[in-house]
């Protein structure tokens, strides 16, 4: 993403406005100017503070060697640590929080626990990799209420040297031990941090952001920027002016009304889990397979779906939940069906000045139950060859309405009205099944999958479901072996 | 992750043990210093501009933006390029594969460097890199078998011969009551360390200064001093610690090349790191394969012939030729062997050593044939490989310096639970109705010795010093060797001084062949051997020693002392015999090599067997590695756990052969088309499985003093094919073509 750092000017700013961006590394406050280039956490760790031990790996997300903990204040005045890639992370992001790296944690002459049982496990070989797994299983170690399964924890790290048993073994230690206690100026430090830079190109509320979008029309708008910082680095896109929603809480809130659940746009998937979880689980275990820990502890579902991916993993739950979307601007509120948002291959309906504010989703009826399905190469850190969500309403053992969405098979997210109906009316058998594949799809060839594969495993999907829906099986998770 | 069995042949007190590594501690605290972490003063930054085309030329590049951006210092091209010793084409050696540094406007391969950008900072320069909007005039590329003409090339990986066989395998066919004729093929791998390649380089006058990770340090100093007209001495490389090698750095590559030549223009320190992407290209690959087994067994099941043609991609302007037939050349018994190959020229850059080079693309073929043989003789696929045996090595003749074999079979099959495999396939399904496949691959490599030397001293402190420029890459090198060393000398290892990973120490060979701890290891052995000689002829010599005249009873040594062999209540420490003799310290060197008589008569190889358990999805034909248990024997082990972790990780890389890796080229214009670590898999840690190494024990007092054999590259072969054939015994389907991706197990 430096490549382009020069351009990545923020909006609208002059001089007189509040332009000063203050975050504690490691215990030290450090002040950087919003109005000066964009770097990246990981630039700025390496380049400016010369501390290396934060790797660059591939500088897109994938390979979890920059990994850093970030750190913010809860109401306790504790601090909730999660594990971001810092390759992805813009400096101005980190405004009023705590960056730990891997040389902080250890006080001489003695190691962080999780640091000793890397050693002890063996769970290094060339140790490229190994800051990066100290801080995902440091910001592990330190959120005992809110740990993921260890797989999930590990997904964004890749090691290309040890096979993973001993780091697993060595997290599998972590899980049983007690929080370390952390040094008690890192908390102090972030406390004694200024105020939060607040201006155009960082609003703190909605009528803000109306202004700041309708000044800027041309300005994109950087929620967790994971879809943002891999087109500039990937792509050598300039993205123009940025406006960055981190001070905008009520872009992140997510609420549970009587009938429905309501996210705000900008929410990490990491804040929006426990709700999934509860509520829709099978959305929740797709969620899970979105990326990785580092990437869903920034990204949001209101990103997911701006970006307008045609394997964008949450749109096919969206739609098939009935989920509504309400858009914003400086001249009013609209809102819009999931399913209607995408006007072609990454592309919205979004207008000028125009953004996503919240996601409606109803609840489910007592006769509903929802599955989804993600089909990719890889187990973790994979793009969806194929993804698909159902919900199924059922009259007793009838199927009485099936809402049905898929990702990869055409230029965006769809619904799949051929085979809803095939469903519904019972023509189950692989033939009517792939029958109906057809009418709603041609799919595309690529190296995820040919088409021929992708009508073929469709149907294996739709079998899939029906299979467990006889045997009554609770299906609530994205397939797994 | 049990060791079980453990060879735990303790050699002195510290050859054996169970240490954790050494620099563990540096590695997890950040303070392992790898080459771009480091920043001398007034450093400047290079940054590569690489091509977008596959062939042809570039026509333009915009210099003048480029250098008209602020912070830029100068742009590197052909035409200010600091002109060299000898052309880059020029085929000094055998190691001296063709380099892509500025010399002409040329495009042979996509991302190969077109110019470098240097500047005060690392965005500067990478904006300039953009700035230079190169223009190219392209040309047609060939990036598939389908597209070119095939030759005999005249030699396979270094110098092997492109045919080699006896007996006559067309009568063997004939005769066979079994056949089976299949083709394997096999995509090209990148290494994908995690650490991109990375040089900091600074000239000092005539004296040039790098970090830069290497395995093979005396190997770079020599391609250098050639390029750059030169001493090798006045090179001076630092390596203590690589992000991974696995065979992308054993050969300075083009860019580390233009990072010191981007610091000879400028007349500044310059770092060069590459990206991700920008690997996809100019460091190496595993070639391509097209593997054509013929294969026949009689009705008992003994194999009748064998004949191995390996179709296999080189680059258009230099030759490599991926090796695959060495497995074939080693493992089963057969009347009638042959293997042969075929070559093509691609529009890619030359492919080079990737882990286990011909072995691991050989072994997949190999296996999976052999495995199809066994089904079409009926027999359970373990029986068929113990009934074709080899009891000496198939291609030669020459008995094995050892081969424990049988014993990883039987306990690595005992462990699995080989036993309950039903023969057929598509026989068992899981309680969630996942199709269930049991399979099995041997695994062989070679135990290679290249040359070394070491130095050895002992102090008059009592301490030891062993100083060796052996290469530490992750496989354990400071830790592993060091107790070879410590032993050497007979110390404890907290008195030992040990010193490797840079150019000035003795040349310890190149880190690859899995032949390191072998190579480097004897030569360690030899020098404090001498040492010790050294020492003792001290002691014998000084008529107040209790040595004294020992002469042919000899001494002993052991914890800092020498004793008489015949009499061990007379010795004294070295501490002792040195201030005694108002030495500061004795020195001894030592050389490391395979002994000519025993490789002229011998055939030194690994061995080690794989099982895996499979499950495939029926419908969406998603393949999960569920269990894998590899047995393996390669003689002596130094330090269980550095073993069991070379083994684990070679497995994991067979894991990612049979599943996940596979760069793939745009036919159209020759680019790859998933240059990144999103889209080029390698495992992540849920796609591994349980997975156990069994340690065999093996004693090999031929190979070399020390009894070692190599153990970093043999983890991969074996394992690719027991996961494929797990997934015909699961599915009933062959899939002959890596990796065994989702879409090629439709039902
Ligand atoms: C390593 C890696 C793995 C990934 N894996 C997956 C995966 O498995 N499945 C998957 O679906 N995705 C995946 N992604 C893509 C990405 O993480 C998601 O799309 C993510 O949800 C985007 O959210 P964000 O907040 O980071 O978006 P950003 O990058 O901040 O924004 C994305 C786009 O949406 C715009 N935008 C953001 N918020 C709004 C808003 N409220 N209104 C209007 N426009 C807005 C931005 O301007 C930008 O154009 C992966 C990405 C990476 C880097
Ligand atoms: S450097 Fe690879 S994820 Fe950041
Ligand atoms: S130890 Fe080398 S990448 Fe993990």
């Amino acid at each position: 993403m430096r490549a382009l750092n020069m351009h990545i000017r923020a909006v609208l700013l002059t001089e007189s406005d509040m332009n000063e961006i203050h975050f504690s590394l490691n215990g030290a406050m450090r002040q950087v100017s919003s109005l000066g280039p964009v770097v990246t956490l990981l630039d700025h760790l390496r380049l400016a503070e010369r501390l290396t031990a934060t790797k660059e790996g591939c500088a897109e997300g994938d390979c979890g060697a920059c990994t850093v903990a970030i750190g913010q204040l809860d109401e306790d005045g504790q601090i909730a640590f999660r594990a971001v890639n810092s390759c992805l992370m813009l400096t101005h992001e980190l405004d009023g929080k705590l960056v730990v790296t891997t040389e902080a944690l250890a006080k001489a002459p003695s190691l962080h626990q999780v640091q000793e049982l890397m050693v002890e496990r063996h769970a290094s070989q060339c140790g490229f990799c190994t800051p990066g797994f100290v801080m995902s299983l440091f910001a592990y170690e330190q959120s005992p209420a809110t740990r993921p399964a260890l797989h999930e924890m590990l997904a964004g790290n890749l090691c290309r040297c040890t096979g993973y048993r001993p780091i697993i073994d060595a997290a599998h230690d972590i899980a049983a031990r007690p929080q370390s206690l952390l040094p008690a100026h890192w908390a102090a430090s972030v406390a004694a941090l200024p105020d939060a830079c607040i201006n155009a190109a960082a609003p703190a509320d909605l009528d803000e952001l109306d202004r700041a979008l309708h000044n800027t029309p041309s300005a994109k708008l950087l929620a967790g920027g994971t879809d943002l910082g891999v087109a500039i680095a990937k792509y050598g896109a300039d993205p123009g002016p940025l406006i960055s929603l981190r001070n905008l809480a009520a872009l992140r809130e997510v609420k549970l009304s009587e009938d429905a659940l309501m996210i705000g746009a900008a929410a990490s998937y990491s804040t929006l889990l426990p709700f999934l979880e509860r509520l829709f689980p099978a959305f929740a275990a797709m969620v899970r397979r979105i990326g990785s820990l580092q990437i869903r502890n920034v990204a949001s579902m209101g990103g997911n779906l701006c970006n307008a991916s045609p394997i964008g993993d949450s749109a096919p739950c969206l739609i098939a939940l009935d989920a509504i979307l309400t858009l914003r601007s400086i001249h009013g509120v609209r809102e819009v069906q999931a399913g209607d948002f995408f006007a072609g291959y990454r592309k919205t309906i979004l207008r000028e000045g125009e953004y996503l504010w919240r996601i409606r989703i109803p609840l489910l009826a007592p006769a509903q139950s929802f599955h989804t399905y993600k089909l990719a190469k890889r187990y973790e850190q994979d793009i969806s060859t194929v993804s698909a969500a159902f919900r199924l309403t059922r009259d007793n053992d009838r199927l009485i309405d099936v809402r049905a969405a898929f990702g990869g098979m055409a230029a965006t997210p769809v619904r799949a009205r051929a085979i809803e109906a095939a469903l519904v009316g019972g023509r189950h058998e692989p033939a009517a099944l792939l029958s109906a594949i057809d009418e709603d799809f041609t799919p595309l060839s690529d190296f995820r999958g040919s088409a021929d594969y992708r009508r073929q495993a469709s149907c294996g999907i739709l079998q899939k479901l029906l299979a467990q829906q006889e045997q009554s099986l609770s299906v609530e998770d994205v397939w797994q072996l | 992750m049990n060791i079980m069995n453990t060879a735990h042949v303790r050699h002195g007190s510290n050859i054996g043990q169970n240490l954790t590594r050494r620099e563990g501690a540096l590695k997890v605290t950040g303070a392992a210093r790898y080459a771009a972490d480091h920043h001398p003063a007034g450093m400047l930054y290079a940054v590569l501009a690489v091509s977008a085309v596959a062939r042809g030329r570039v026509t333009a590049l915009d210099v003048a933006a480029a250098k008209a951006h602020p912070g830029v210092v100068d742009v590197m091209t052909p035409q200010n390029a600091p002109k060299l010793a000898h052309h880059p084409d020029e085929k000094t050696n055998p190691f001296a594969f063709r380099l892509d540094i500025l010399q002409d406007a040329q495009v042979r391969y996509a991302n190969q460097p077109i110019a470098v950008v240097i500047g005060e900072s690392l965005e500067a320069a990478t904006e300039g890199a953009v700035l230079l909007a190169p223009a190219y005039q392209a040309e047609d590329v060939v990036v598939r078998f389908e597209d070119g003409e095939h030759f005999v090339p005249a030699a396979v990986g270094v110098g092997a011969p492109a045919e080699e066989g006896h007996g006559d395998v067309e009568a063997g066919l004939r005769n066979a009551a079994q056949r089976v004729d299949v083709t394997y093929d096999t995509p090209a791998h990148y290494h994908n360390a995690l650490e991109p390649h990375a040089i900091v380089a600074e000239w000092q006058g005539e004296r040039l200064i790098i970090d830069t990770p290497s395995q093979g340090m005396a190997i770079a100093q020599g391609r250098l001093a050639g390029l750059f007209g030169i001493a090798p001495e006045d090179i001076y490389i630092r390596s203590p610690y690589l992000g991974g090698g696995f065979g992308g750095k054993g050969l300075i590559a083009g860019p580390q090349v233009l990072g010191i030549m981007a610091a000879k223009l400028v007349g500044k320190p310059v770092k060069l790191v590459m990206r991700r992407e920008q690997l996809y290209g100019p460091i190496g690959h595993r070639g391509v394969t097209r593997q054509h087994m013929r294969l026949g067994a009689d009705t008992e099941g003994g194999l009748t012939a064998i004949d191995h043609h390996i179709l296999t991609a080189t680059s258009r302007f230099d030759d490599f030729f991926e090796p695959s037939a060495g497995v074939t050349h080693t493992l089963y018994a057969t009347p009638a062997l042959l293997t042969r190959y075929e070559g093509m020229r691609f529009d890619t850059g030359t492919p080079l050593f990737v882990r286990a080079p011909g072995e691991a693309s050989g072994s997949v073929a190999l296996e999976g044939a052999i495995d199809e043989l066994a089904e079409a003789c009926g027999m359970d696929p373990l029986a068929f490989r113990l009934k074709n045996y080899a009891e000496t090595e198939p291609l030669t003749g020459k008995p094995f310096t050892s081969k424990a074999l049988r014993a990883c079979y039987a306990q690595g099959a005992a462990r699995f639970g080989w036993a309950k495999r039903p023969l057929a396939a598509r026989m068992m399904t899981d309680a969630q109705g996942l199709l269930t496949g049991w399979g099995v691959g041997t695994a062989t490599f070679p135990a290679h010795m290249f040359q070394a030397s070491a130095r050895a001293e002992i102090r008059s402190d009592g301490s030891g010093v062993v100083e060796i420029g052996a290469h530490d890459m992750g496989q354990g090198a400071w830790t592993a060797l060091a107790q070879i060393a410590a032993d050497g000398l007979s110390l404890d290892m907290d008195k030992l001084t040990f010193r490797i990973g840079t150019s000035d120490l003795p040349d310890a060979g190149i880190a690859g062949g899995s032949a390191h701890t072998a190579t480097a290891g004897s030569a360690i052995h030899n020098a404090t051997g001498a040492a010790i000689a050294a020492l003792a002829d001290i002691a014998m010599r000084d008529e107040t020693s209790p040595l004294f005249g020992a002469g042919n009873a000899g001494v002993v040594s052991r914890d800092g002392h020498l004793y008489r062999r015949d009499d061990e209540s007379r010795g004294e420490s070295y501490a002792t015999i040195l201030s005694r003799a108002g030495l500061d310290s004795v020195e001894g060197r030592g050389e490391g090599a395979a002994d000519q008589a025993v490789t002229e008569n011998y055939a030194g190889h690994a061995h080690g067997a794989v099982f895996a358990e499979v499950k495939v999805d029926p419908e969406l034909g998603q393949v999960r590695v569920t269990r894998l248990v590899g047995a393996f024997a390669a003689g002596r082990v130094i330090n269980p756990r550095m073993v069991e972790s070379q083994y684990l990780g070679g497995m994991i890389w067979g894991v990612s052969f049979a599943l996940h890796e596979e760069a793939i080229m745009d036919r159209r214009t020759g680019r790859p088309v998933n240059g990144n670590l999103a889209d080029y898999h390698v495992p992540v840690n849920a796609d591994i499985p349980s997975v156990e190494a069994i340690l065999i024990d093996e004693q090999d007092s031929l190979i070399n003093a020390l009894g070692i054999k190599g153990v970093g590259e043999i983890g991969i072969t074996g394992t690719a094919g027991a996961i494929v054939n797990a997934i015909w015994h699961a599915t009933g389907i062959r899939v002959r073509s890596m990796p065994v991706t989702l879409d090629k197990l439709l039902f």
